[in-house]
């Protein structure tokens, strides 16, 4: 990645859920999955940039020292193997985008759906603050 | 300066595996995968979150998150950060003693048996702050 820039950019959804912002991944971030893997963590930018511009939810308050964070939940069009074959979207899972106030992404990942609630994850009740969009 | 990240992807290609810990200064988060298997999160709690193998449900990595202050609680235990560096199954020791729930303990101590002899390499000034 000689000459790479220090955040890679990508475009998704708001969290006002009106029009569209920039998100900013850190270079490190990107440099390190694609060095030491996993390699499917690599293949899944593809779906953070699904998620971000066509989430089914967006979640804020994550954590201490987190409150402002925000969480991006959506089901994408497919999953990725190491090898970078994409399979249709895990069973039964939702693929989440965490992200900072200031839009820096920081994590991405496969977590457990609620069944009851198509489009959420598992406890999403009990684990964030609040549902930012769309309006509950 | 920055760069649309999905031209990058269109000639990027991941270049293998080798179990290495990751550190947000931001998010102020650690990520570690040990095992290259295609896997989801699982969080124990808020400050914990597992990644278990898709096919077989196996632990293959963990982020934990909160690192600052807990490190500080390394150095309430007088375990010293020389060079930056932290002994990762040490770490997971400590907050292994600390968990509230046994169910925290139990998946604290298999990460310390999974990180022997691995070491985390931080800024030293993010671990004094």
């Amino acid at each position: 990645m000689a000459g790479a820039p220090k955040y890679w950019t990508l475009q998704g959804a708001s969290p006002s859920g009106h029009g569209r912002q920039e998100f900013r991944i850190p270079s490190s971030l990107v440099e390190h999955i694609q060095r030491y893997g996993p390699q499917h963590k690599f293949h899944e930018l593809r779906l953070v940039k699904e998620v971000l511009e066509l989430p089914t939810v967006i979640f804020t308050g994550l954590r201490e020292e987190q409150e402002d964070g925000l969480c991006y939940a959506g089901i994408p069009s497919g999953s990725y193997t190491n090898e970078g074959k994409r399979k249709a979207p895990l069973k039964g899972k939702i693929f989440l985008v965490f992200v900072t106030e200031s839009g820096h992404v920081f994590q991405w990942r496969w977590e457990e759906a609620d069944p009851k609630m198509e489009g959420y994850p598992l406890d999403w009740r009990e684990r964030f603050e609040s549902q930012k969009w769309p309006k509950s | 300066m920055a760069e649309e990240l999905m031209k990058y992807l269109e000639r990027a290609k991941p270049k293998g595996f080798r179990p290495r810990p990751y550190y947000g200064p931001e998010e102020d988060s650690l990520t570690f995968y040990f095992d290259n298997t295609e896997s989801y999160g699982k969080r124990v709690d808020e400050l914990l979150t597992l990644f278990l193998s898709v096919k077989s449900d196996e632990l293959v990595g963990c982020q934990i998150k909160g690192v600052r202050k807990k490190l500080k609680r390394l150095g309430d235990f007088g375990i010293s950060i020389k060079h930056g560096k932290v002994r990762l199954d040490m770490f997971f020791h400590l907050l292994a003693f600390l968990a509230e729930k046994p169910v925290q303990r139990k998946r604290y101590l298999e990460l310390s048996e999974k990180t022997k002899d691995l070491d985390i390499e931080l800024d030293e000034e993010l671990v004094r702050a």
